[in-house]
């Protein structure tokens, strides 16, 4: 897979509003760039977007059923979930029977950086609230294990970061991978080792992690939006929820 | 993205047809270190030994020990390494040249002590040792108690005992680590010693792989270093002493880095080789194992090209050495699996790869010691910082 600069830039700006505002207004900044006209689906038809996208979304469906009441109605913002799983963060189901338009190109790709800031900005939230307790005199941030921990999250996340830039680059030659690179199943690795990063974070954080209120709910919204998006495998049901 | 010079790309073409000659020697080697005497002729073993260059093997100049004239000297070690482990870790290993003393003279060397050492290579196949680690002690500088004793003339009298040492009692040359009698705890420097010099023992420690590096322990009896053999004594202060070291350690670690690759491919190589018909879970598997192995080798070269731009910046360096290794280890223990019960004993190689990959975790620092340069960076915030790869 080679992604289009324009699209890496989004990736990249994704991954920094991401770790440094937040998931919804990174998730914001990404459908706008690469979904402006109606929330992408995932390839079971489900979606996960800011609230406040998808309220734009259908204020332009009803203008256009307005102008053309005979044309034919899209899935578009179709099938809203009630609970939202982070504060203004929406999820809709899939509309039965009406095949979801396709995610745009390298939304997976893009997806994959965004998470990547999430799971770097709980990292940091991780760091600054370990460094805060206090266990037998010294603060838990400088307990080896704390230590070793945070480390190997570090390294993951390097990790990450270059194969998502040699996969968008679409690197070849001596430095480049030794065997062609499957994108859709290179995505679903990185996306389940963010996701195992994140736990080993969310561990550190012990019941605060926990709370709705804590830095794992973002987490989970992370989670979420890995699973709308993930990839088709083979015997996975196509159609309905 | 990462782009490599022409007259790099030109040269890992060669060297990387050169390394298929090493594993020719492989297991001969495993039984025997000195069996490397018997491959001199090998065009790997010559070019590592300095008495071979690849086409386009540009220079920056003809002094001795120049470094490469696109500037990626780091980077060049790391597709060298990874390549002729590749062929064969043990042999490379084994194998005569500067190899680490080359690196720190790159860093610590004045123009006459490079001169000094890369003449006597030149010579005829000599070897080098890297003497660092010291027994109950390992590598912590902080922690050395080899000591140089000033006689007054500048020059020095070396005691101690160094351990876990590379190739050092086949050595001509070598460059020891130690403290200035009476200086603090980071009052170390670096000398270069000839090992022919009264007071300089060395003997071979059996290991249980790697065996062509040819571990040693060392012990030095009031070895006597004339001044111009200590190393940096040209540069100013703040340049010789732990940046230098610092330095150094952060160039050799993508090259580390690179042989537990090296490895690692050779043992997934051969489960391609050899069971042409992987179906189903085993294909997954061996594809994964594949992914695991670019994603870290990609690791390699950008930790490579961050140290050959900044010599600080070694927490790439540190993170690719710990990776590797990893994946060297995970590698050659579960090709193993793909041969069921006894492929250890039904494929040598194999069998020989697992314990090779065990020899490169305590090479420059264990997981461990990387684990925490990883977290002091991340500490300090000098690593992880929200910086996209743009080389």
């Amino acid at each position: 897979m080679t992604v289009p600069p324009e699209v890496r830039e989004h990736g990249e700006q994704a991954r920094t509003s991401a770790r440094t505002d937040g998931l919804v207004p990174a998730l914001t900044l990404l459908v706008r760039a690469l979904s402006p006209k109606v929330p992408p689906r995932g390839p079971r038809g489900h979606a996960v977007l800011p609230r406040e996208l998808l309220e734009e979304f259908a204020a332009e469906e009803a203008a256009a059923r307005e102008e053309s009441p005979q044309a034919p109605g899209s899935t578009g913002t179709k099938g809203v979930e009630d609970a939202e799983p982070l504060p203004g963060l929406a999820v809709l189901r899939p509309v039965p029977g009406e095949p979801a338009e396709a995610v745009p190109p390298a939304w997976g790709w893009a997806l994959a950086w965004l998470r990547l800031g999430m799971s770097e900005r709980l990292r940091d939230a991780c760091l600054a609230h370990l460094a805060a307790r206090q266990s037998e005199g010294t603060s838990l941030l400088m307990q080896q294990m704390v230590k070793g921990t945070l480390a190997d999250v570090l390294l993951e996340h390097l990790e990450i970061e270059g194969v998502l830039d040699d996969l968008a680059t679409g690197r070849t030659g001596p430095l480049g991978p030794l065997r062609p690179a499957d994108g859709e199943r290179h995505l679903a690795g990185l996306q389940e080792q963010i996701t195992r990063v994140d736990r080993a974070l969310l561990r550190l954080l012990g019941a605060h992690g926990y709370t709705a209120e804590g830095p794992g709910a973002a987490a989970h919204a992370s989670e979420l939006l890995a699973d709308a998006y993930g990839t088709a495998g083979p015997g996975t049901a196509r159609e309905g929820a | 993205m990462i782009s490599l010079p022409a007259s790099l790309a030109t040269a890992h073409r060669e060297v990387s047809r050169w390394a298929d000659d090493l594993r020719q020697g492989a297991l001969e080697l495993d039984r025997d270190p000195d069996a490397i005497h018997r491959h001199l002729d090998l065009p790997a073993v010559r070019f590592l030994a300095g008495h071979q260059v690849p086409a386009d093997w540009d220079r920056e100049s003809a002094a001795p020990g120049s470094g490469p004239a696109h500037g990626l000297a780091t980077l060049e070690r790391v597709l060298v390494s990874e390549e002729l482990a590749r062929g064969d870790a043990g042999m490379m290993l084994a194998s005569p040249g500067a190899s680490m003393c080359g690196v720190l003279l790159g860093v610590l060397g004045s123009p006459e002590q490079r001169a000094w050492v890369h003449g006597r290579l030149a010579e005829r196949p000599r070897w080098t040792c890297f003497a660092l680690t010291e027994p109950e002690r390992g590598s912590a500088i902080g922690e050395m108690t080899s000591t140089l004793t000033p006689v007054g003339d500048g020059s020095y009298v070396l005691d101690g005992e160094k351990r876990y040492v590379g190739n050092a009692a086949r050595a001509d040359l070598g460059a020891v680590f130690a403290r200035v009698a009476g200086t603090e705890r980071l009052g170390v420097l670096a000398v270069l010693v000839d090992t022919s010099d009264p007071g300089f023992h060395a003997e071979p420690l059996p290991t249980v792989g790697l065996r062509g590096a040819q571990l040693t322990r060392i012990r030095l009896d009031g070895v006597r270093v004339p001044a111009e053999r200590v190393l940096g004594a040209h540069l100013p202060p703040t340049r010789r002493g732990m940046w230098s070291i610092v330095s150094v350690f952060n160039r050799l670690r993508p090259s580390v880095a690179a042989i537990a690759l090296g490895i690692a491919r050779a043992a997934h190589d051969y489960v391609g080789e050899h069971r042409l018909l992987l179906r189903g879970p085993e294909r997954e598997a061996y594809e994964e194992l594949g992914r695991r192995i670019d994603a870290a080798r990609s690791l390699t070269y950008r930790a490579a090209l961050a140290v050959d731009h900044r010599p600080s910046a070694g927490h790439l360096a540190s993170a690719a050495k710990a990776r590797a290794c990893e994946v060297a280890e995970e590698v050659t223990l579960r090709a193993l699996g793909f041969f069921g019960p006894g492929a250890r004993i039904d494929h040598p190689l194999l069998d020989k790869w697992a314990r090779d990959a065990r020899g490169v975790e305590f090479m420059e620092g264990t997981r461990n010691i990387q684990r925490l340069n990883l977290f002091q960076g991340l500490h300090t915030g000098k690593a992880g910082r929200n910086r996209p790869c743009r080389n």
